[in-house]
């Protein structure tokens, strides 16, 4: 998965940021400081960077003319109008406003990778491998068919392996705001997945919340 | 219509007025003269023709009348004069000009005919044997007042212009002030309040521009005022809700977390603390808050206490804290007995203090000292911690400005103490001074009146 930078000078936000993103599977690299960023940029390298605006050393605006064609995702109390076209006209791949939901975050910062194809091209575990671009799953070698549903599903719940997504959460974010279907449809799809992949160890139901995917 | 235009139309219409009506009154006048002069003329001459005419008929007798008659007429014809003669009612001899009728004995006219314009006097001669005629051809009268009529005409039409012309230049030169003031209300109306009147010169516009002047700064400064104001009031507004929202974004994104994600024990315990230690930031901010509502709002308490030991109270208080951290607080309190509110008293010191304990790392030292000067009691505060910039100074009074500019909190605070501080010394009538060299130090000074 990617290697992220964070810049967040308040330290409960930048853990929270860096422990979700570290859940589903990236690696990441939390500073406080901009002057202390700028440093690093220089020597090493980031799949995508994730500044706040208001920072000590140098504020995000500075951060981002070093950013070198590394996507940028601004996260930041300014609201104002203003400062989200100067972080998207300075070439910022997105704008996030605090308070953000953990996984607006991570849907915006899969979206920047899968944009700027900084993203796995596959993923692996047991027997199951995954090809992502090209949309398929093998079980053992073999081609498992599933329906575009159970993949999108499937995509879904990797993505936010090892955090819980309700069932609602899971109806809007693979069936789409406007599904007017019965939450049970989702209880259907993951017996599918476990039953066409063997996914009863790793897809877990949760008791009044939902389900995870663990890795 | 502007007024400008209202007096020049007003004022040239009466000049005119009065000025054409001097004009043609001159005209008629002087024709009038001419006429009278022409007929005075007239009478004598006819008088000169009748004497000549009754003497040479005495000399002649009545049998040379007709030729004499003959001759008369035919001399005076050559000098544009007619002639005509009566004998007891019987017409003798007439050169008047066809169409012409003598007028009565005694009596004179003037006729006008083939466009010319004749003066007639009949009068009796010879003891009243005679009726006797004379016509003058008198039409250069008329062409003479054509002649002035065009003259004066032609005065009064350049004279006319010329006055306009004046008129309008003088009255625009007298108004230039007036419009100018004008242009600059409109200015102002339309928004640009540092526009201002030219108030030159030493008459009433001038003195109406430096009026409206000074009302146009008096305005402006209070619009700057309100502006400020606002602004600051808006700063103050997007400041607390950036506070509340980082807190809450924690708070809730901890909960998610706790709630959805696959942790062991260390992160949730984590997680937890981080929860609390960002409610606790929230309710530091909202009791903040409230106590500067409340002083806003209910004024201060005054007592006389004793701010000796109101001051080694809340350092004593304080003490804990600045143990922990290693840091060693001197006191020197005297006794001083001063009219104020003893809890906010208390407050604001243990805010000092407070804030010399985070400026100091492990060892530091901190003297407090309360004592009386002059009119004042003072109360000093003084840290050898990390010190301000200027910059820095400047704006430690602004809510929710703090200096440890990382905000990760390990110093904890809302930035919200010295607003409130402030807001307790203003309350007091006191003054609030800051000294500090960056690495050096800072010494607080509170002055209350005594």
């Amino acid at each position: 998965m990617a290697r992220i930078l964070i810049v967040e000078d308040e330290r409960p936000i930048r853990n929270l940021i860096q422990r979700n993103l570290e859940l589903v599977g990236h690696t990441c690299v939390g500073l406080s400081d901009g002057a202390d960023a700028l440093f690093i940029m220089q020597s090493e390298r980031f799949d995508l960077m994730i500044f706040d605006i208001m920072l000590p050393g140098a504020s995000g605006f500075e951060l981002i003319e070093k950013a070198d064609g590394t996507p940028v995702i601004f996260v930041t109390a300014k609201e104002g109008i203003n400062d989200r076209l100067k972080g998207l006209s300075l070439g910022a791949d997105d704008y996030i406003v605090k308070p953000f939901e953990i996984q607006e975050l991570l849907l915006r910062v899969r979206a920047v990778l899968r944009r700027t194809k900084r993203d796995d091209e596959s993923l692996s575990f047991d027997d199951v491998t995954i090809d992502f671009s090209a949309k398929k799953v093998f079980r053992a070698g073999e081609n498992v068919v599933l329906t575009p549903k159970e993949y999108s599903l499937l995509e879904t719940l990797i993505l936010n392996r090892n955090i819980a997504l309700s069932r609602e959460k899971l109806i809007s974010l693979v069936w789409g705001f406007d599904y007017e279907g019965d939450t049970r449809t989702v209880d259907v799809h993951i017996r599918q997945l476990r039953a066409k992949l063997g996914l009863n160890d790793r897809l877990k139901t949760l008791y009044k919340t939902g389900y995870r995917f663990e890795l | 219509m502007r007024f400008k235009d209202k007096t020049y139309i007003i004022t040239l219409v009466l000049f005119l007025v009065f000025l054409n009506a001097g004009i043609f009154s001159l005209a008629f006048f002087t024709n009038q003269r001419n006429t009278d002069a022409a007929e005075s003329l007239c009478f004598s001459e006819q008088a000169v023709i009748a004497d000549a005419f009754e003497e040479d008929i005495t000399y002649l007798g009545h049998n040379g009348r007709q030729l004499l008659m003959n001759s008369y007429g035919t001399h005076y014809a050559t000098k544009g004069i007619g002639l005509r003669f009566e004998y007891y009612g019987e017409l003798k001899y007439s050169s008047l000009p066809e169409g012409l009728v003598a007028p009565q004995a005694g009596y004179s006219s003037t006729q006008r005919v083939d466009g010319k314009r004749v003066f007639l006097i009949t009068e009796v001669i010879a003891d009243g044997q005679y009726y006797f005629t004379y016509a003058k051809d008198v039409s250069y009268l008329d062409e003479d007042f054509k002649t002035i009529s065009v003259v004066f005409i032609l005065t009064s039409f350049g004279a006319s212009a010329l006055l306009a012309l004046i008129l309008f230049l003088v009255l625009h030169k007298l108004y230039s002030p007036l419009s100018r003031l004008k242009n600059a209300t409109e200015e102002i109306a339309n928004g640009n309040f540092e526009s201002r009147a030219d108030d030159s010169g030493r008459d009433e516009f001038a003195l109406l521009a430096a009026d409206f002047n000074r009302m146009a700064d008096r305005i402006s400064t209070q619009m700057n005022e309100l502006e400020l104001n606002a602004e600051t009031k808006q700063s103050m507004l997007d400041n607390l809700a950036h506070e509340m929202r980082t807190p809450l974004t924690s708070i809730r994104g901890y909960a998610e977390y706790l709630l959805n994600a696959n942790i062991g024990e260390a992160e949730k315990i984590e997680a937890i603390e981080y929860i609390i230690s960002e409610s606790e930031r929230l309710k530091q901010i909202g009791e903040k808050l409230l106590d500067d509502a409340f002083i806003r709002e209910n004024g201060i308490n005054t007592e006389s206490v004793n701010l000796g030991e109101i001051t080694a109270g809340a350092a004593k208080k304080t003490h804990f804290n600045a143990a922990a951290k290693g840091i060693d607080i001197k006191v020197e309190a005297s006794s001083v007995v001063c009219k104020c509110d003893k809890l906010l008293t208390e407050m604001l010191i243990t805010n000092l203090i407070g804030n010399a304990i985070k400026a100091c790392e492990s060892g530091g030292k901190i003297y407090v000292h309360c004592y009386a000067e002059g009119s004042f009691a003072v109360i000093s505060v003084r840290d050898n911690g990390v010190g301000m910039t200027e910059e820095q100074l400047a704006r430690i009074t602004e809510p929710f400005y703090r200096i440890d500019k990382s905000r990760d909190r390990v110093t904890g605070g809302t930035g919200l103490g010295l607003a409130l501080c402030e807001r307790i010394v203003k309350a007091h009538n006191a003054t609030l001074e800051f000294e500090s060299a960056l690495g050096k130090g800072t010494t607080v000074t509170a002055r209350f009146p005594l």
